[in-house]
């Protein structure tokens, strides 16, 4: 098999276009250089791919600050760039008819997605702060995020979405499916190199403003080179003198102007303090807002920390509660949410060694500068052991054992902070746990309710911890309590008194009234019963139920009328889902065997299916490595690239082999082929977690277990990409002979596919099935349409024969 | 396919899901009903709502929907509600603004009359009353749902939500909530947690047999009440804490969807009545700190409550819809109690942040500390039958 790289690129598209007329030798101005004009052509393809997903991964940066995202906005955010970029396609299809020139709309709209970049991005900071009713430091609902969402990703989508298919009709050549399957590829490249560019170089190093006017500069370069190519060949030089002082004035303007736009933008999104500090680490937003001397850390928009001041009245209440459980906590773990307060009152106690684990390490860099002396007393104490590195990780490796384990305050509402909430987590935790040992975690509460969403949430943690331990105990308060243990937990306001007493603590907020207030039996057995009668599904890593039911809380509060839409969906009677199941399967039949266009809606479906199954592949690695390792945050760029490369290898060499296998019997048996090796990955991808969690142990498992994941998702890309190009051969006429319309139909089956599978994996399927069960469905969504695959086949032959 | 083929290809699919869909209903009434189940499911992201226009709930002696007291009947069955500043128009089969009274084919009824969602026994102090009882505890109680919205509401989860979504709610008559409050010995029942004024009924037949039993009573109001039932109101009220949330039109408007008006009126009645009252303002920074705001919201209380109505700056926290809104720095409260102590107010503390020194009460004469308070700990009282052991002044408040 002769591989094709990226080096090979120029010439296909130089070999191609020397076959015959091309729809661009109608379409457009006529080159005064094809080979420069081609090249010129490919680096705006090329820009298409990575100005794209520079674009996305940035924006989907910011507005997971303006959201302080959970994965419910994250997936909205996700969903609403697909759907769109999807409809762009789509539309883009439409717009790349022959008969219409395309290249002037082409670089049209190509500096109006430049443009529009850092305007989306001033837009979202303005939308995330005081305006259309909402108040400085109120969150979003769910309408305004996705109001936010279309405003922002969702106008960019759309215009990047048209670029796709108008980019195919610009490649030369009169094979309208070498065209498209072109353009992809190229656009893959285009993409694997803006997210690698992203991920290690620009992320923690630019703002999103600096990034976005710098992409604006390399358009307007880009844009111009294009013009220039096509234009008069007679005074080159004065053409490319004006492009380059254009370029150079673009960019020492931007170079200017992004600091001061920075600025702008940041105060409406926090105009209640004065920003010090914006830092983007490669975990997350950290800034700092200042007034009034009072310094609040905010963590991707969140306050988490406030010095010097900070929230004493439940930070100590926390420690202090926790601390009492044991009756000597000399070594004791803190994981995470514990700078800043908690560190420091636990420290008050008898404590001989703290541990504590900070996955961030800018964040500890960004506390040390605050100069806050209870920050300092926890740095600088003797006792305190600061380890900047993932919590779990860090217990897994660890041979130390501990008398208290102390989970930060964390919500429960992300698959990164859910991993201190699962079964297997708590195994780890008791298996480092001296005899007597006692672990303590915060969740939601309130002193005077405990139902729907946030008992579910309460219980299933509750229950969680109780197939682990063999002592549970709830403290009920405006934020509840669980601590856990093998031994009885001796916890009422006599004993902690006289614990208090022992450790000379008694006194000042902790008295015998509040102690005796906090601890009284009556609410902890009333609440105690609450959460054990409520059934719930334990939380594990690879079916988070907690993280469900913790974004489940998030829309208690800010989507309540999702959640009543949700009930009522709950309360249609099962039957009416069978007829709506039956009348699905009667379109789906109609459409796929039907319908004029049967045999492209056949192609279309499998690829949309195929979309699917590479986002299931991406998301579950992700997951995957996040839940076992914890760090994937310079990761994800590792795996969504490994996946992406292993897209353009299998598309170039599919595309090669259809170029050779004239035969479109060949290429229809290999298209099926590939659907049934994608079914059989899915299941694969049990194994590969099993042999994940097995390397744990071994040395270097880190560096191992990355590469074992990216040379799956490689693979599974590759499997993916190769799809695309067969299905572009066997496509039917009229889409045949219209590479624009072709390319916006499949491109956009390719989105929508991957839109579902996001969005429905990551917050329903995932969370509610589970991982094993979910690859199963997926599994047999697969096998539907490689048996699909195999009919067409037949047809394809009864009609050949 | 023709048409034909088509309409033909969909007949067969709907008669099909047809019979498929009676499987399923078949299989159920094989297993039966499947008992309260609903009830404790907890892998849902149910909420449990019922809907308002639902008839009538049984009126048993206990749990039951009374008729409402402050109406008016218009016409078509609709009504006038006349309880608080909303003053709602609530045609048949509709819920006024707060949730709570609903109109029943032209009868307003009250829809939490006996059913407490929340009754703990809590410390003075958490209220916060800093002047009434100083170390005791009291029975608090609440229902559900509010007259206001406002979007950093501590206790969202009740007073966000209607009954009908509070699932686990009790049934307790007013005469159960004092033998509770007897049982507890605690010398006070405080109507707390949502707004007492959305189940007013409920709250006036309880504070009404609560003084006949010997207990103080105690509220704690957004003050959106109308000036008719709270005069009816306070001749049964000890003591009332009531929200001033700033002095801005703006800000009530905002973010509480309410008025200002009504509480300032609420809160003149109160001081005029004679009843117990001191006043919570919680500072959101960048909301409702302006110097100028706070100064003149503090010469209001001065000139039309009088300089002795303690004043409580409490910090804000994040919660409910303002989760990213920073927790207010100390130094503005500082700032707000220098304010209102250079206007002339005798008795301003700082909420919220355990350990700092105005947390305690100081006599205004000569400055000592009259209570030392940590959050709601009470360490040390030095009163002497209501005045200064330090000086001999007498502070204003209910000490025994
Ligand atoms: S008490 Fe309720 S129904 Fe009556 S006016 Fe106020 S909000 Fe409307």
């Amino acid at each position: 098999m002769t591989k094709i790289g990226l080096r090979d690129l120029p010439s296909i598209a130089t070999s191609k276009s020397e076959k015959g007329p091309t729809d661009r030798a109608r379409n457009q101005p006529a080159p005064t250089s094809r080979s420069k004009s081609d090249r010129a052509v490919l680096a705006a393809i090329l820009l298409v791919g990575s100005g794209g997903m520079i674009g996305q991964l940035l924006l989907i940066r910011v507005l997971m600050v303006v959201f302080h995202g959970n994965e419910l906005t994250l997936g909205i955010v996700i969903a609403c760039w697909l759907l769109f970029e999807g409809a762009g396609s789509y539309l883009g299809g439409r717009l790349a008819s022959p008969d219409r020139s395309v290249f002037r709309l082409f670089v049209f709209l190509l500096l109006l997605f430049s443009l529009a970049l850092p305007a989306v991005i001033v837009l979202a900071h303005w939308l995330g702060g005081s305006h259309l009713g909402l108040v400085a430091g109120q969150d979003m609902g769910l309408g305004y995020v996705v109001l936010t969402a279309v405003a922002t990703i969702g106008v960019t989508g759309i215009l990047h979405g048209i670029l796709y298919p108008l980019s195919a009709n610009l490649l030369g050549g009169n094979e309208p499916a070498s065209q498209v399957s072109l353009a992809y590829l190229i656009e893959i490249v285009g993409a694997v190199a803006g997210s690698l560019v992203f991920v290690f170089i620009l992320a923690t190093r630019a703002t999103a403003l600096s990034i976005s006017l710098g992409l604006l500069v390399l358009h307007l370069l880009i844009v111009t080179w294009l013009l220039l190519s096509v234009a008069d060949k007679a005074r080159p030089g004065r053409a490319w003198l004006t492009a380059a002082v254009s370029a150079m004035l673009a960019l020492v303007a931007s170079f200017f102007f992004a600091g001061h736009l920075q600025d702008f933008s940041l105060s409406r999104l926090w105009p209640q303090g004065r920003l010090v500090e914006n830092i983007n680490s490669p975990h997350g937003n950290i800034a700092v807002l200042e007034r009034d001397s009072e310094h609040t850390v905010l963590y991707d928009g969140r306050p988490i920390i406030t010095l010097p001041h900070p929230d004493t009245g439940s930070l100590k209440d926390y420690a202090w509660l926790s601390a009492l459980s044991h009756p000597n906590p000399a070594d004791v773990l803190v994981l995470g949410g514990g700078l800043g307060g908690l560190v420091s009152h636990l420290l008050e106690h008898p404590v001989e060694n703290l541990t504590y684990t900070e996955l961030d390490p800018r964040l500890l860099e960004v506390l040390a500068n605050l100069e806050s002396p209870t920050v300092q007393a926890e740095f600088t104490s003797p006792r305190i052991s600061i380890v900047a590195r993932d919590g779990r990780l860090y217990l897994h490796r660890s041979e130390a054992r501990f008398d208290l384990v102390v989970i930060g305050l964390v919500d429960v509402q992300t698959l990164q902070t859910n991993r201190f909430y699962t079964e297997e987590f708590f195994r780890m935790v008791r298996d480092r746990m001296r005899p007597g040992g006692v672990m303590a975690m915060s969740l939601p509460g309130s002193v005077t309710y405990l139902e729907g969403v946030l008992a579910a949430l309460n219980a299933c943690l509750f229950q969680t911890a109780s197939l682990v331990f063999e002592h549970v105990m709830l403290v009920p308060g405006d934020k509840n309590m669980i601590l856990a243990s093998n031994e009885p937990i001796k916890l009422d306001s006599r004993e902690a008194a006289r614990r208090l007493e022992e450790r000379g603590l008694y006194g000042g907020m902790f008295s015998e009234r509040y102690l005796a207030y906090r601890l009284e039996p009556q609410r902890i057995f009333e609440f105690t019963s609450i959460v054990e009668e409520t059934s719930a599904r334990p939380n594990r890593d690879f079916r988070p139920v907690g993280f469900f039911l913790g974004l489940g809380y998030w829309g208690s509060a800010f989507a309540p009328q999702a959640l009543e839409a949700v009930s009522t969906l709950r309360s249609i009677p099962l039957p009416w889902y069978g007829i709506a199941f039956l009348f699905l399967i009667g379109v789906s039949y109609f459409f796929l065997f039907r319908s004029r266009s049967a045999r492209a809606n056949r192609l279309t479906f499998t690829i949309s299916t195929t979309g699917v199954a590479a986002m299931a592949f991406d998301v579950f690695v992700l997951l995957a490595f996040q839940s076992l390792f914890g760090d994937i945050y310079q990761l994800t760029g590792l795996f969504i690239a490994a996946c992406m490369l292993g897209m353009f290898m299998g598309g170039a060499i599919a595309l090669r082999h259809t170029r050779q296998a004239a035969d479109t019997l060949t290429i229809a048996s290999l298209l099926f082929r590939l659907d049934v090796a994608i079914a059989l990955f899915l299941v694969g991808f049990l194994p590969l977690v099993y042999l994940l969690g097995a390397m744990m142990g071994l040395p270097f498992s880190h560096f191992l277990g990355a590469t074992l994941a990216a040379a799956y998702a490689f693979v599974t890309g590759a499997l993916a990409g190769a799809q695309y190009p067969l299905a572009v051969a066997l496509m039917p006429e009229p889409w045949k002979s219209t590479a624009g319309r072709m390319a916006g139909r499949l491109y956009t089956a390719d989105l929508l596919g991957g839109f579902a599978g996001g969005v429905l994996i990551t917050l329903l399927l995932f969370p509610i099935l589970g991982l094993a069960w979910t690859l199963l469905l997926l599994f047999i969504v697969k096998l539907a349409t490689s048996v699909l695959l195999l009919l067409d086949r037949r047809m394809l032959q009864a009609t050949d024969a | 396919m023709n048409r034909r083929d088509l309409l033909r290809l969909v007949g067969a699919t709907a008669a099909g899901a047809g019979l498929l869909a009676l499987v399923p209903s078949f299989l159920r009434g094989k297993r039966g009903n499947g008992g309260d189940s609903q009830d404790k499911d907890g892998d849902t992201l149910q909420e449990e709502p019922e809907k308002v226009s639902q008839p009538e709930r049984s009126s048993s002696s206990t749990g039951a929907r009374i008729e409402a007291r402050y109406y008016r009947k218009g016409k078509n069955d609709s009504v006038h509600c006349d309880l608080c500043f909303h003053r709602c128009h609530v045609s048949s089969g509709s819920a006024g603004f707060c949730r709570n009274r609903i109109n029943v084919e032209g009868t307003l009824r009250n829809t939490v009359y006996n059913m407490p969602s929340a009754v703990a026994v809590e410390p003075t102090e958490k209220e916060p009353m800093h002047h009434f009882l100083p170390g005791t505890n009291m029975l608090c109680i609440g229902t559900a749902s509010c007259n206001f919205r406002c979007r950093f509401c501590h206790n969202w989860h009740l007073s966000q939500r209607s009954i009908e979504q509070v699932r686990r709610r009790r049934t307790h008559t007013p005469g159960d909530l004092v033998r509770i409050a007897k049982s507890r010995e605690v010398p006070a029942v405080s109507f707390t947690y949502n707004e007492p004024t959305v189940f007013y009924e409920y709250m006036y037949d309880v504070a009404v047999k609560a003084k006949k039993d010997g207990l103080r009573t105690i509220m704690h109001s957004n003050g959106g009440i109308e000036s008719q039932p709270l005069q009816d109101l306070l001749a049964h009220i000890d003591a009332a804490t009531i929200d001033l949330k700033a002095f801005s039109q703006e800000f009530y408007r905002n973010i509480c969807e309410a008025r200002l008006e009504p509480v300032l009126e609420t809160l003149k009645a109160i001081k005029e009545n004679g009843t117990w009252l001191e006043i919570v303002n919680l500072v959101l920074p960048g909301h409702n700190d302006e110097p100028a705001q706070i100064r003149e919201m503090c010469e209001w209380i001065r000139t039309e409550l009088g300089p002795d109505v303690p004043l409580h700056f409490s910090r804000f926290f994040p919660t409910y819809r303002m989760t990213s809104l920073s927790p207010t720095p100390v130094s503005t409260l500082e700032r707000c109690r220098t304010i209102a102590l250079e206007e002339g107010l005798h008795f301003v503390s700082i909420g919220n942040v355990p350990g700092h020194e105005a947390n305690s009460s100081f006599c205004p004469g000569c400055k000592a500390r009259i209570i030392h308070r940590v959050q709601y700990t009470v360490s040390e009282i030095n009163l002497k039958d209501g005045a200064c052991t330090s000086c001999g002044r007498q502070i204003p408040g209910i000490w025994k």
